[in-house]
């Protein structure tokens, strides 16, 4: 068999194994998280939470430790 | 074919019980399970604590090869097992990661940003947003992987969050950030050792993920049923 063959065979399998995935309980749980992240933010003590959109800040790095 | 299932099962719980010593040497170092940072140990051996890892290896290697006699003796059963053992192990450490994050976000949404992986993609604004979802897919997935049939699934996102940390960890590597892994607890940041061990971790735990991502649709107790 050929590497382009060997390629196509390994994209089929790939394709094939995808598709015996189910998707909707992938993705219902995906979306169950993000639902419940949204909660959790709101939950937590404000000192606890983060804006939605943004990042933190970088610290300093520390000196080598031994 | 008892002996032989008894054998496997003995071989089977002493590889469970060498590859949670191999973790924790590797990952949590003064745990109950480690020995290299005992006091009786270093009084004979001083220097027995700068080879954790190796010992942590050896102990996971030593595990690993006790799975092929056990396998040999009763293939049934130790696919069961071993199954078994792999969904609890991984889906519990997921779930137990994934409390000290969802309970504190500002901390994990700090301890991401010291990748500085999303500013070099140019994508700080997703930062905070991935504190919050992802100790959520770790929790659920690691459920998920424990308390229903849908191992396929469960494990193949699991499989997706451990290459993302190996990336991550390795990319802190490669910057020498010298940060803390951030995997389960949260700390400021320290010295670049502790991202070794857990891309060690994380190197040796992927394998039985992408396994369990290749197994038939099963609860726990439907892995045990004819």
């Amino acid at each position: 068999m050929g590497m382009k063959e060997k390629i196509q065979k390994i994209w089929s399998l790939t394709l094939s194994y995808l598709k015996s995935l189910n998707w909707i309980v992938l993705i219902g749980i995906a979306v169950f998280c993000i639902a419940l992240a949204v909660i959790n933010n709101i939950r937590v003590d404000n000192d606890k939470s983060v804006d939605w959109i943004g990042s933190q800040d970088v610290l300093a790095k520390p000196a080598e430790i031994l | 074919m008892k002996k032989n299932t008894i054998i496997s099962a003995v071989l089977l719980a002493i590889a469970s019980i060498l590859v949670a010593i191999g973790v924790a040497e590797i990952s949590f170092p003064e745990s109950f399970l480690t020995f290299t940072d005992q006091d009786w140990l270093i009084d004979l051996w001083p220097k027995a604590y700068r080879y954790n890892i190796h010992v942590g290896l050896a102990a996971i290697v030593i595990a690993t090869g006790l799975c092929f006699p056990a396998y040999k003796l009763q293939k049934d059963f130790a696919i069961r097992a071993l199954e078994t053992l792999f969904r609890v192990g991984i889906g519990g450490m997921f779930i137990f990661a994934s409390i000290f994050k969802i309970q504190d976000p500002h901390q994990f949404a700090t301890l991401v940003a010291q990748y500085q992986f999303f500013s070099a993609l140019h994508v700080d604004f997703v930062n905070n947003f991935f504190a919050l979802v992802y100790p959520q897919f770790e929790l659920w997935f690691g459920l998920a992987m424990i308390f229903t049939p849908f191992v396929k699934e469960s494990a193949f996102a699991i499989f997706w969050m451990f290459v993302s940390f190996i990336i991550a960890l390795a990319w802190a590597l490669w910057n020498d950030l010298g940060i803390t892994c951030g995997c389960f607890e949260l700390e400021g940041a320290q010295d670049k050792a502790e991202a070794w061990t857990s891309l060690i971790r994380d190197l040796i735990l992927i394998w039985p993920t992408l396994w369990l991502a290749f197994r038939k649709n099963k609860s726990l107790i439907g892995i045990w049923k004819k």
